[in-house]
């Protein structure tokens, strides 16, 4: 689940709770527990209520590429302390 | 329901028919290979448009209603491109009961026996064949007899592809409609999930959508109504197009990054198509320097540029997005020179670009194996501008598109495209949909 905690290096004793760094493009972060098999959809959402966006006004970014909704810790192989960019479209007209 | 769009709904000759699947298939997800498929039309003649309703539900009917309803304008439009062709014959096989009201529950698919439960009916008129075809009605047991010497008829594999390729319209339309679509399989969809927030409108009033042709018209509609708010409706390694960005193009909205990547991968599927009306070109995403700048992982995006590729290819894109406002890079590479196009020319926005240069240089300096920066860089002053204020995405999707195209000069002289932005927007709506049925 995808229960937040604002410090950081919070370690858990269970191993199977991963601690996931959102990092914001202005440098905020924002650390999330959770399990290998919880979507990292959740995660997004609860990124986007907490900072009001849009759900889908931005992209998720793990070594580069882009998580999709479905995509789960273990599916892209993270590992505990692993870091995600947090990228805002850009739109323009 | 079983809806057959030959070939995308029968109105044109695939440039490559191996190549390209042959039938497309909704809401099921059985695959008709072109073999099975062939033979339901070994009887079908020139020109002839054929459509097999089996079981309907009333949503489904509500769609073939309308269907109906454009036939006539479907077969306007073959005459007006083909008005040579002498035997303009349209065949509708529709069921009497689809003129029942769409509410009728007695209509469930249980009821169908079996694939191959075809009905035909025919009517050989010369030009005023869609009015007739509305009067077909036919009762179920004569169109089992007629079924059945159907079947009888039916013949060996050769005369199977003859047949194919006989109602198939000629050449200057298949360009017209084949440019515009990736190839597809008999597609699988997704059952439409429920997703929380408030649910996107299952209907979209857009004026570009009115000018497309109608099949694409319904065909749009329909999977605008099929896709839910948030789903997604393409994606493609970094880019995901969900239906809330659709809605975005079909609203004289602003676009974003994932639209233009999504544009090239579409322009990518094209140029893939017919290989000769397009020049060799390599795409940057506009990604590739944002990312840079905000200092994330941005080596992938020039992953597929080294020395081959760049000696292989002839032009360079990259799309600049900057202060909210779109602009296009193009570097030529025989040539050494960049070019730069702006919707809305302001030297300010320029200013960009040479940084970018400066940035691919540094980070490609083993596949140039020389000095990008020392190319002449030059605005482009006479490109198709924009005159309100939203569509400069679509403005860069344009010239992208028009700029990789062999032999075409004359686009920078345009001066419609302003009016005909709402068309390509939703052209490109279509194309999306279409790659997502891949």
């Amino acid at each position: 689940m995808a229960s937040t905690s604002s410090k950081k290096n919070k370690k858990s004793n269970e191993v199977t709770i991963l601690c996931l760094k959102v990092k914001s493009q202005d440098g905020e972060e924002l650390v999330y527990r959770a399990k290998p098999t919880t979507k990292l959809s959740k995660l997004k959402n609860d990124y986007c209520n907490r900072h009001s966006l849009p759900i889908n006004s931005i992209a998720f970014l793990f070594d580069g590429r882009r998580i999709h909704d479905e995509d789960t810790p273990e599916s892209l192989k993270m590992e505990d302390g692993d870091e995600i960019d947090a990228m805002i479209h850009q739109t323009g007209g | 329901m079983h809806v057959w769009f030959l070939e995308h709904t029968s109105i044109h000759i695939p440039k490559y028919p191996d190549r390209r699947p042959r039938f497309l298939r909704w809401s099921d997800d059985i695959v008709y290979n072109t073999e099975k498929t062939a033979k339901l039309f070994v009887n079908l003649k020139r020109r002839q448009i054929f459509v097999d309703i089996q079981g309907v539900t009333p949503e489904e009917s509500d769609l073939l209603a309308r269907m109906r309803k454009n036939f006539e304008q479907i077969v306007r439009r073959v005459d007006l491109i083909e008005e040579k062709l002498q035997h303009c014959i349209v065949q509708g096989i529709i069921k009497p009961d689809l003129q029942a009201a769409p509410s009728s529950s007695s209509f469930i698919p249980h009821t169908i026996p079996s694939p191959n439960n075809i009905r035909i009916s025919s009517e050989h008129t010369k030009t005023d064949a869609p009015e007739k075809m509305n009067d077909v009605e036919m009762t179920q047991a004569a169109e089992r007899v007629s079924k059945k010497k159907k079947l009888e008829r039916k013949s060996s594999q050769k005369k199977i592809k003859k047949q194919k390729r006989v109602h198939h319209i000629p050449e200057e339309t298949a360009q017209e409609v084949t440019t515009k679509e990736p190839p597809k399989e008999a597609a699988k969809e997704e059952p439409p999930e429920e997703e929380h927030g408030y649910p996107a409108s299952p209907t979209v009033n857009y004026r570009g959508v009115e000018i497309l042709s109608p099949v694409q018209e319904v065909f749009l509609r329909e999977n605008i109504k099929k896709y839910l708010d948030t789903m997604r409706v393409f994606s493609s390694g970094n880019v995901m197009i969900s239906r809330r960005m659709i809605d975005e193009i079909l609203s004289d909205s602003y676009l974003d990054n994932d639209h233009i990547d999504a544009f090239v991968i579409l322009l990518n599927e094209k140029s893939k198509i017919s290989p000769d009306e397009y020049q060799k070109y390599l795409y940057i995403s506009p990604m590739y320097w944002h990312y840079k700048v905000k200092d994330v992982k941005s080596v992938l995006f020039l992953e597929h540029i080294d020395y081959n590729s760049i000696q292989s290819s002839s032009i360079i894109i990259n799309p600049i997005i900057h202060g909210n406002h779109w602009t296009l890079l193009a570097g030529y590479i025989k040539q050494k020179r960049w070019k730069f196009y702006d919707s809305i020319p302001n030297p300010m926005h320029r200013s960009i670009a040479v940084k970018i240069i400066a940035s691919i240089n540094k980070d490609c300096k083993k596949a140039f194996r020389q000095n990008i920066n020392k190319w002449s860089f030059k605005t482009m002053k006479k490109a198709p501008t924009q005159t309100n204020n939203t569509d400069c995405c679509m403005f860069i999707c344009k010239y992208m598109e028009n700029i990789v195209r062999q032999n075409n000069s004359s686009w920078m002289q345009r001066t419609d495209w302003q009016e005909k932005m709402p068309k390509y927007r939703a052209e490109f709506a279509y194309g999306l949909f279409c790659a997502a049925m891949k």
